[in-house]
This record gives structure tokens, C-alpha cells and sequence, in this order.
């Protein structure tokens, strides 16, 4: 580990008061909740943090198209009745409804990650946080599916990985293992299709596996760790069953790379959870082990009645064998052979499978940044649910 | 005729061989004790094909695979079977009998009136078509002879009708048609077989266009497109060309007429608008989608504007054998344009990096004194009188809340720290926060949506003088946090802060002057309520 990691924390006061609108599963005042329990940990003590400027229309416009966002800009919840091709063309209406300051909220999370970003390639800090950030369906035109992966779908300067769960018709159905990116992007999209219930210990083996053999192929200047948080255990829309130190372990072994690190939120859907995961993964980003016994604050009763940072065990069954893990892993490393090796990487002894080795500090001058070439190179990693009501269990009836 | 039986397997193979996997109109997988129905639908599918082929090419257009409004996609042949069964389509209409037949489909009623609209548009045709092209029988003999297992006269008299064709055509066809079936099974096989040369279908009429058609047709199976099931609909997961539809039989078999395939390989380039699953030309003015050329009569095609097509790749995965289609979009206007990295990072400019509130500039020393004593948990044992009661961890969240405020300072403000907490409950008098609460009682969803969305327009007078931020302020910070109280208490081991409706008592008789009690003296204005929350 580096000496002292430069910390930057995003965070825009403002979020807490967007409402999606009663019986919607996301909540984005758990941000808010988030926030709290960080500040209650003193965990400010330890890292910089910053009021990201609020993302402007054209800003957006450098992904999505720009009658797109202009449409998210002048909807309002009132005058929504009288667009309802647009809202059936944009895919908005009952899974991502139209609410008020709709647009603002868009503004702060795409704000925090593009200063974040910003933050980090003018090497301000070593790791930037945006929490609100993470939210990676909407596509160039519409919001739904499997937006990031397929906006980079063709190119090889960007990889993306994706772990979540796959099959029964679970939204948003795309995410195979057989969707390895096209052309010039072919075997640069890697997605882990998981089953129902899978518990820390496979998850982080099987993580850890394909992660180190990811970077130690595509040497990423930059890694993106997007850290949706219903893959927990007890998520509302979600169905693995992972406890918080199994998903901060992930991070934990993301942040040993000493790549330059931006972690966003995603997913999350039982908002307590949620704070309580992200606020222990501020921690870890941190080096900080937080106490289970939760402070004083505003918002304790939130985390009753323990009042503690862990989360009950799911007890569900998991459905990923062993077998099926091992097949996953299998196709997962083979196509990574196929891409060619960056050229500036010496070739170095591959550990065996399961065995990650702590990275050695003395080789690492912490002084010297991965050199230009690579250095848009971005790897992202997902690991949560999709949000959607296609959930067995919670039907969202709007 | 003699080998009218042989062409009828061949048909039924290569039909089911192509559309076995994940087909929609075909439904179920080849059962082959059922040997009958599958002959029935194989031939039911390719009357289809044939049927749209000749409506098309007179201006008529009929989009497949059918999709209900809420994405589902609907099996023809079960339909027309069903209602056949039950007597036809009039009959069924004035016996009311549509019930069942969605019901037996599998459907939610409320898609009746698009399935009887369907069925108008698409099959009230096709049955007149269908007894017009066999003149030997009535309409409903048609109807009798298609549903018969003897099929062999029918598939007869349509292979002598549309079948000819001279057999150099048929040699270089069957070919290509070959070289196109290992395509679409295999799209992206890098060793596929290239196209055939296009000289060798010189010597048949309009064999270059039938090239150009082959090449469109390939193109449409490479490309993918991302499906996007709506909200809400479960069923819908495979999602086919239209490609898939035309029938491979007639180009697999011997001698189809050249002409017969650029024209179906013409309607497979329209596409369905996959965005919002409807079919253009309903003035949906979706962008991603112009309007679909007019198809092609004599086979000449010009490549109209293509970036959305929705193309199919089928990938079966190894582990479960549930065999699906993946799609994703290609294009400008899907993909992210990535800008080359000139090595200057963009925006230095401290504007566009976020404005730091911590830790405040001038006060270094202060930060990197107490980093030491971050991350400490709550403490076990506190002073108050009686530990963990109400009053215990009311006072111990307003001394953090007070401390929080005195480090941060005017970050506490920044953070909107100022605006969380029960104390925003001081703000509400009790009338309207017993309003509040009892319209969160009402478990309507539609008057809550109302309410949170249609208050501008003073639905509840009461709350005037409170913007939307306060009402979710007040909802976070006061009301949840109310209910999660009730519960950590009285119901600890069912505790969930989503469910709205669900009625609770309190604790302690709110927040405020009332809280503390005392019944020997006179009431005292808490100091820390006040210093906490005169920020105004």
C-alpha cells in the first residue's frame, strides 16, 4: 500500500431531497443516510471532500444525445401527460417515473463522477468517491439496459466487467457470458452471469480470480469500481446473499492495485443496507475498520434494532455450484488469452489460480503514474442488480 | 407430385431445423410425438409467409413477429387454431368466447381487444386468402384441409404454382441458400464460407440482385440490437427478426423462384422500432427509426437508412440449456465516441473538479491532528439516567449532532445538515403533521402518487406554506424516522422503512417542548433544543 492515498469524497447536500415517488424501490436519501453514518465515523478526518458542480445539459450531451436530455430537462411531472410518445420513446413513465427536480438529481450524480473523474487524471487524488454515481442503465437514447457496457461495446480502450445475476428473465436479460464486446472491441466486455444466492466466499474467490487476471492483462491506467449494493443479502429487488465484509472485501482488493480508483454507488434498494455498506467501504478506501456499533446520529433508528453495522445472513440457497463457478471462471480466463498483452507489461510469473499474492510496495514507486498510453484505459466493474420490477418477489404497482 | 410427401418432410425438417431454437411463432420445441401439430404449424407458418409475401407486394404491410402493447409476443398459429376450434371468428366474437381463448393463450385479459384486433388484421385475411388460392374448396374446406394431417395435396398445388423455376436457377440457389443457412446458424464463425461469387448467378435472371439481397441479409443477422422489454413484462426475453420468419423453406427447397426471395429478404430489412417496441409507421415519431422504405416489387433494392435493425444472435449458454438471443445496438448513435488521449488532461480549472468544503482551507493543523480518531464506534456506557431510553438517545444524538456542527462549522450547512434530523419536526405545527400522517395511512396509491407529484396545484391547503423539499424532509427525517422507532421497539424483528402504509403508535409525545416532561416542575426549555435548531 502507498503511503498515504489522497482521498477526494463527492457528495451534493441537495441529494437527499429527491423522491422518486412512494412504492419506488430507489431511494436516493440513502445518500443522505450514507453520508451521515461517514461523518458519524469521523471518517472526514481522513480525506478531502467536495461539493461537485452540477453536470450542465451539454455536458450530459457528450453521451446521450442531446434530445434526450433536453427532454429530461423540460418534463415535469405535471405536464407529462401530454408527452406520452416521448415517454414511451424514452422509456420513462412508471419504472423510472417522472418527479420533481428529476433533472437536478441527474445533474448532481453525473456531476460527482465527471469531477471525480476530472480529479483523477489531473492527479489530484489517488481514489474519488461519488456514491450517487454508479447508475448505468440509460443508454445514449433511452434509460433501460445495459447502457456502459454497450456505449463501449466496440472499442478496446475501454473494458468493462460486469458481475450479476443472469437467467430467469431477470431484468435487464442481457449480460451472458457470450457477450465478449464485437470488432475492435471483441473480448473487451467480460460479463459474469451468476445464479440466485451466492454467498461470499464463491463470490469473492471467483472475483478476485478474473479481477487480478484482468488487470494483470489489460493494465488499466484507471479503474472504475461501481459498487451497486444489491447484491447484499436481504436487498429488497436483489437476490444474492452477500454480507458487507464479503462486498468490501472487493474493494478492498481492487484498491491493492494502486490503479487510480473511482468508486461510484449503483443499485441498493433497502436503504439501511446500503449506508451501512458504503459507509464501511469509505472505510476500507480509507484503510479504516469501523466499529460494528453505530454512532449517535440523526438517523440511527434507521439500523435498529441492532444499531450495527452487519447485516443478517440471507439463508438461501446458493445456487451456483461449484461446477458451474468453474465453468464460468474457465471461459472467462480463456477469453481473456486472446487479448494481446499491453506493451510496456513485462511479462511476469502468473500465480495460481486462488492464490493473489500481497503486491509488493518496494517494487512500486508510488511517484510514477501508469504512462500516458494507457492511461484512458478504464476497467469497470459491476456487481449488483438491475433496477426494474421484474423482481419475482416486489411488483411495483404505480 | 410424386415426391409431394418427400417435399413435405424436407419442408417440416428444414423449417423446424432453422426455427428450433427460441422460435416464437413456432413455440414449442419439435415435439416428435406430435408429429401432426408440428406439421400443422410448419404449414401454417409457411402459408403465412407466403400470404404476407403477396399482401406486401401489394402495398399491404403486415409486421411479424406480432407483438401485444405490453411486449409480448403472440403465437399466430395458436391463435388461429384456438378460435378455429371454437367455431371461427365470428362465431367466437358472439358467443363472447374471447375469454377463454386468451386465457388458453396464456394472456392478460386486458390484451383482448389488441388480440381481437390482431386477429382481425392478420388472420380474417389470411383465412379469405387462403380459400382463394385453393379454388378447389370453400373457405372453410381450406380451413379443414389446412388443419387436416393430409397435407400433401395442398403443399402440391402451391409447389406447382409457385415452385418453377428452370434448374440452373435451382442448382446456384440451393448454394446459396445453403452458404445463407450457415450464416444464420453460425454468424460470427470467422471460418464461415464466403459469399458465392456472384458470377455464378449470372447466368439466372436477376441473380446480382439476389446477391445484394444475400449480403443485406447477412448484414441484418450481424447486427444486434439491444431488446428492451417493458417495464413490467416478464414473458418477454426472445426477440426474433423478422428475417427468422421468412420462410427458409421455400429458399432451401429446389427451384424457388428467385424473385419470391428478394422480395421476402426485402421485408426482413424493415425493422420493428425496438425502443419502443412498436412498429414504425404509426407515427410514433421515433427518432432511431425512419420511415421503412416501401418494399420492393421487383426485387431492385436500395439500402434505406439502416442503423437500427434488430438483428439476432443466437448464443445458448452452456450451463442452463435455456436458449436465448442477445441483442445489442450498433452505431454512431449507440456507442460512446472515445477521443484519442492527447496527454494533456482536460479542465484543470479548479470549477470543474468539484469546490472542496473539508476540510477547510485554512485549517490544516486541526485536520491532521485528529485523523487518529476517525473511525470510533458508539460508546458502550453513557451517563444518563436510564440507558437507551427515549430521552437517553434523543440527548446523545443532539450532543453528536452538536459536536458534528462545531467541527464542520459552515461545512454543516454545505452538507444540508441543517435540514436533517426530528428537529424538522419543529417547523411543522401538529395539525399538519397529523395530516401528514394520515395521508400516509391511506394506502392509495394513486392519491399518494397525486399527492407527492399534483401539490403545486394546493390539493392540500393545509400545506401551503411547505414546498416538496420539506414534505420529503419531513417524510425522511421525521416521519420514517417515527415508524422505525415504533418498530425497533415493538416489533424488532420486523423492521422495514418502505412500507408506507403501515399504522404505528410513538414514543414519546413527539419532538420538542412536549418531549420532556416532568411532572414536578415547571416545564424548562431544553437548552439543546434550541442551540441545535435556531439556525433560521
Amino acid at each position: 500500500m502507498r503511503s498515504k492515498d489522497r482521498i477526494a469524497y463527492f457528495y451534493d447536500g441537495d441529494a437527499g431531497s429527491v423522491y422518486f415517488g412512494p412504492n419506488h424501490p430507489m431511494k436516493p436519501h440513502r445518500l443522505c443516510m450514507t453520508h451521515h453514518l461517514v461523518l458519524s465515523y469521523d471518517l472526514h478526518k481522513k480525506m478531502e471532500i467536495y461539493r461537485p458542480h452540477k453536470a450542465y445539459p451539454v455536458e450530459l450531451a457528450q453521451f446521450h444525445s442531446s434530445d434526450y436530455v433536453e427532454f429530461l430537462h423540460r418534463i415535469t411531472p405535471d405536464t407529462q401527460h401530454l408527452f406520452t410518445d416521448e415517454l414511451s420513446k424514452y422509456n420513462l413513465g412508471e419504472d423510472c417515473p417522472v418527479f420533481d427536480n428529476l433533472f437536478e438529481f441527474c445533474q448532481i450524480y453525473a456531476g460527482g463522477t465527471i469531477d471525480a473523474a476530472r480529479r483523477l487524471n489531473n492527479q489530484l487524488c489517488d481514489i474519488a468517491i461519488n456514491w450517487a454515481g454508479g447508475l448505468h442503465h440509460a443508454k445514449k437514447y433511452v434509460h433501460h439496459g445495459d447502457g456502459v457496457e454497450e456505449a463501449f461495446y466496440f472499442t478496446d480502450r475501454v473494458m468493462t466487467v460486469s458481475f450479476h445475476k443472469y437467467g430467469d428473465m431477470f431484468f435487464p436479460g442481457t449480460g451472458d457470458a457470450k457477450e465478449i464486446g464485437e470488432r475492435e472491441g471483441k473480448f473487451y466486455a467480460i460479463n459474469v452471469p451468476l445464479k440466485d444466492g451466492i454467498d461470499d466466499s464463491s463470490f469473492t474467490r471467483l472475483f478476485k480470480t478474473i479481477i487480478s487476471k484482468v488487470v494483470e492483462t489489460y493494465q488499466p491506467g484507471a479503474i472504475v469500481l461501481q459498487c451497486g449494493a444489491d447484491s447484499l443479502a436481504g436487498d429488497r429487488l436483489g437476490c444474492f446473499n452477500l454480507s458487507i465484509d464479503g462486498h468490501a472485501e472487493c474493494v478492498r482488493f481492487v484498491k491493492r492495485f494502486n490503479v487510480p480508483l473511482l468508486v461510484t454507488g449503483g443499485g441498493g434498494y433497502t436503504k439501511e443496507n446500503v449506508a451501512r455498506c458504503w459507509a464501511v467501504e469509505t472505510g476500507v478506501l480509507l484503510d479504516t475498520e469501523l466499529p460494528n456499533e453505530i454512532p449517535e446520529n440523526d438517523y440511527i433508528k434507521y439500523f435498529g434494532p441492532d444499531f450495527s453495522l452487519k447485516i443478517p445472513n440471507g439463508h438461501i440457497e446458493n445456487l451456483n455450484s461449484k461446477s458451474y463457478l468453474s465453468t464460468i471462471k474457465m471461459q472467462v480466463l480463456e477469453n481473456l488469452r486472446s487479448i494481446q498483452h499491453a506493451p510496456s507489461v513485462q511479462m511476469q510469473e502468473v500465480p495460481p489460480d486462488f492464490y493473489i499474492p500481497d503486491l509488493n510496495e518496494d517494487l512500486q514507486n508510488p511517484d510514477e503514474r501508469i504512462d500516458q498510453h494507457t492511461q484512458d484505459k478504464h476497467i469497470q466493474r459491476d456487481d449488483e442488480y438491475y433496477e426494474g420490477d421484474n423482481d419475482n418477489d416486489h411488483q411495483t404497482d404505480l | 407430385m410424386a415426391n409431394g410427401s418427400s417435399l413435405d418432410r424436407l419442408e417440416a425438417e428444414t423449417f423446424t431445423d432453422f426455427h428450433g431454437n427460441g422460435s416464437c411463432l413456432v413455440e414449442d420445441c419439435v415435439d416428435s410425438t406430435d408429429h401432426d401439430k408440428t406439421k400443422q404449424k410448419s404449414l401454417f407458418c409457411k402459408f403465412f409467409s407466403v400470404y404476407l409475401k403477396e399482401n406486401c407486394s401489394r402495398g399491404d404491410v403486415r409486421h411479424v413477429p406480432v407483438m401485444l402493447g405490453d411486449g409480448q409476443l403472440l403465437d399466430l398459429y395458436q391463435l388461429f387454431s384456438l378460435v378455429k376450434k371454437n367455431g371461427g371468428y365470428d362465431v367466437v366474437s358472439r358467443k363472447g368466447l374471447w375469454d377463454s381463448v386468451i386465457v388458453e393463450l396464456g394472456l392478460n385479459l386486458h390484451v383482448l381487444a389488441s388480440v381481437k384486433l390482431i386477429y382481425d388484421r392478420y388472420l380474417n385475411d389470411f383465412e379469405g386468402w387462403l380459400s382463394k388460392t385453393n379454388p378447389k374448396s370453400d373457405g372453410n374446406d381450406g380451413e379443414e384441409k389446412f388443419c387436416n394431417t393430409d397435407d400433401d395435396v395442398l403443399c402440391v398445388e402451391i409447389s406447382a404454382e409457385e415452385f418453377h423455376s428452370p434448374k440452373c436457377k435451382r442448382e446456384s440457389l440451393s448454394e446459396m441458400i445453403t452458404w445463407m443457412r450457415d450464416i444464420a446458424k453460425h454468424p460470427f464463425d470467422p471460418a464461415a464460407q464466403p459469399l458465392p461469387e456472384p458470377s455464378e448467378l449470372k447466368g439466372c435472371r436477376g441473380g446480382q440482385n439476389f446477391s445484394v439481397q444475400m449480403l443485406k441479409a447477412r448484414d441484418v443477422l450481424f447486427v444486434r440490437k439491444h431488446s428492451k422489454p417493458n417495464s413490467g413484462s416478464s414473458s418477454q426475453k426472445v426477440k426474433i427478426h423478422p428475417a427468422m420468419y421468412e420462410d427458409p423453406v421455400a429458399l432451401s427447397h429446389q427451384g424457388t423462384k428467385k424473385l419470391r426471395c428478394s422480395e421476402r429478404i426485402s421485408i426482413a430489412v424493415k425493422s420493428r422500432c425496438t425502443c419502443c417496441n412498436s412498429y414504425p409507421g404509426n407515427g410514433h415519431g421515433c427518432p432511431l427509426e425512419k420511415p421503412p422504405s416501401k418494399p420492393g416489387v421487383t426485387g431492385k433494392k436500395k439500402s434505406t437508412a439502416k442503423p437500427v435493425v434488430a438483428g439476432k444472435k443466437k448464443s445458448k449458454s452452456y450451463w442452463d440449456d435455456d436458449l436465448h438471443e442477445t441483442l445489442v445496438s450498433i452505431g454512431h448513435r449507440f456507442q460512446v465516441e472515445v477521443p484519442e488521449w492527447t496527454g494533456v488532461a482536460s479542465e484543470s480549472d479548479s470549477k470543474w473538479l468539484g469546490t472542496q468544503v473539508w476540510p477547510v482551507k485554512d485549517d490544516d493543523s486541526k485536520a491532521t491532528t485528529e485523523t487518529d480518531l476517525a473511525g470510533r464506534g458508539r460508546r458502550g456506557k453513557c451517563s444518563c439516567k436510564v440507558q437507551g431510553s427515549v430521552d437517553c438517545v434523543r440527548f446523545h444524538i443532539a450532543e453528536n449532532r452538536m459536536k458534528l456542527k462545531l467541527e464542520l462549522g459552515y461545512v454543516f450547512y454545505q452538507c444540508g445538515f441543517d435540514r436533517t434530523g426530528e428537529g424538522v419536526s419543529l417547523q411543522w405545527t401538529a395539525e399538519e403533521e397529523k395530516k401528514f400522517k394520515d395521508l400516509m395511512m391511506l394506502n392509495i396509491p394513486s392519491e399518494k402518487k397525486a399527492f407527492w407529484n399534483n401539490f403545486w396545484k394546493n390539493t392540500f391547503k393545509n400545506f401551503q406554506m411547505k414546498t416538496r423539499k420539506d414534505m420529503v424532509n419531513y417524510y425522511f427525517n421525521v416521519y420514517l424516522i417515527q415508524q422505525r422507532s415504533y418498530q425497533n421497539r415493538v416489533t424488532p424483528k420486523d423492521v422495514d422503512s418502505d412500507d408506507d402504509g403501515e399504522e404505528f403508535g410513538s414514543f414519546g409525545d413527539g419532538y420538542g417542548r412536549k418531549a420532556i416532561k416532568h411532572p414536578f416542575m415547571e416545564f424548562m426549555e431544553c437548552s439543546e433544543n434550541t442551540q441545535c435548531f435556531d439556525f433560521e
